[in-house]
């Protein structure tokens, strides 16, 4: 008994506080680096599938909604708008510019898109699409 | 007795040393918590994925191809027509693998009617990366009138 008192005096109050805030803080590194923010699309598309490979965050978006309306980071714009904020940015030529389209539109209104950023010199296009998996792939 | 006392004493002092050195943690942890919440509120797991494709500048000069270097497609609505032969997609990449075999800088030239669909396109771009293709060209034909 006097063995048993002895040993629960011995042991003292342990604090969480500072394993929680390290836990707290790996958490958080893990949170910053690996999360993405939504890019402004302006429009809920449906994308086509495709072969895809990960896509720069750091792009200038442009969307067209199923009624060939054209989205400019997320506003509404005509094709003349377009091509003047497109000229306004002609300093950011080397960025990458993400297209997500309907997969049912027309393909001449995604070509006078191209048209554009090819007289603007915007050169480096990702054709944002959805993943094709592997039980589509054997359709 | 008086050495009992010099020890409680001595035990006071340090114990008081220590608790001066120890460092409040509890105010970084509030803070890393608070920051973890907004990034677990605000984060998007949604992955961007695209098909990526280097336009040509308006400068670029043109240069001419021998003819069984370049490969005509043309996507339509539900197949290809590769070299003016109608196929589907499994038969597309086959053939192209055994081009990509035989001549390794072919070009593919991928004719795109104003009507067809966009995700005929995407799908005729993904084909030509599944084949491992580098170059790749593209044609718009105007709408015939």
């Amino acid at each position: 008994m006097r063995k048993e008192r002895s040993f629960l005096k011995k042991l003292k109050m342990v604090s969480l506080g500072a394993s929680m805030a390290d836990m707290a803080l790996l958490l958080l590194v893990f949170f910053m680096a690996t999360t993405t923010t939504e890019p402004p699309k302006g429009v809920e598309v449906e994308v086509p599938r495709a072969k895809t490979v990960g896509a720069e965050q750091d792009s200038i978006y442009i969307s067209i909604s199923g009624r060939g309306n054209y989205y400019f980071e997320g506003m509404e714009v005509s094709l003349e708008e377009l091509k003047n904020r497109l000229l306004m940015r002609s300093g950011e030529r080397d960025r990458t510019v993400a297209i997500t389209a309907d997969r049912y539109l027309d393909y001449r209104v995604v070509a006078s898109l191209l048209e554009i950023l090819q007289e603007n010199e915007f050169l480096n296009i990702v054709f944002m699409s959805e993943p094709r998996d592997r039980g589509a792939l054997l359709q | 007795m008086k050495s009992l006392y010099y020890l409680y004493r001595k035990r006071k002092i340090v114990s008081r040393e220590t608790q001066r050195h120890e460092f409040d943690s509890s105010a970084v942890g509030d803070l890393a918590f608070l920051l973890l919440i907004f990034f677990i509120v605000t984060s998007s797991f949604i992955l961007r994925q695209g098909i990526f494709f280097t336009l040509p500048s308006k400068n670029a000069s043109s240069k001419l191809m021998r003819e069984p270097v370049v490969m005509n497609l043309y996507p339509t609505e539900k197949s290809f027509i590769l070299n003016n032969e109608a196929i589907d997609r499994d038969d597309l990449i086959r053939k192209l693998k055994k081009e990509k075999s035989i001549n390794k800088n072919f070009i593919l030239s991928i004719f795109m009617k104003p009507r067809i669909k966009y995700e005929r396109f995407v799908d005729a771009l993904s084909v030509s990366k599944e084949c491992k293709i580098r170059n790749v060209s593209l044609k718009y034909m105007e709408e015939e009138k």
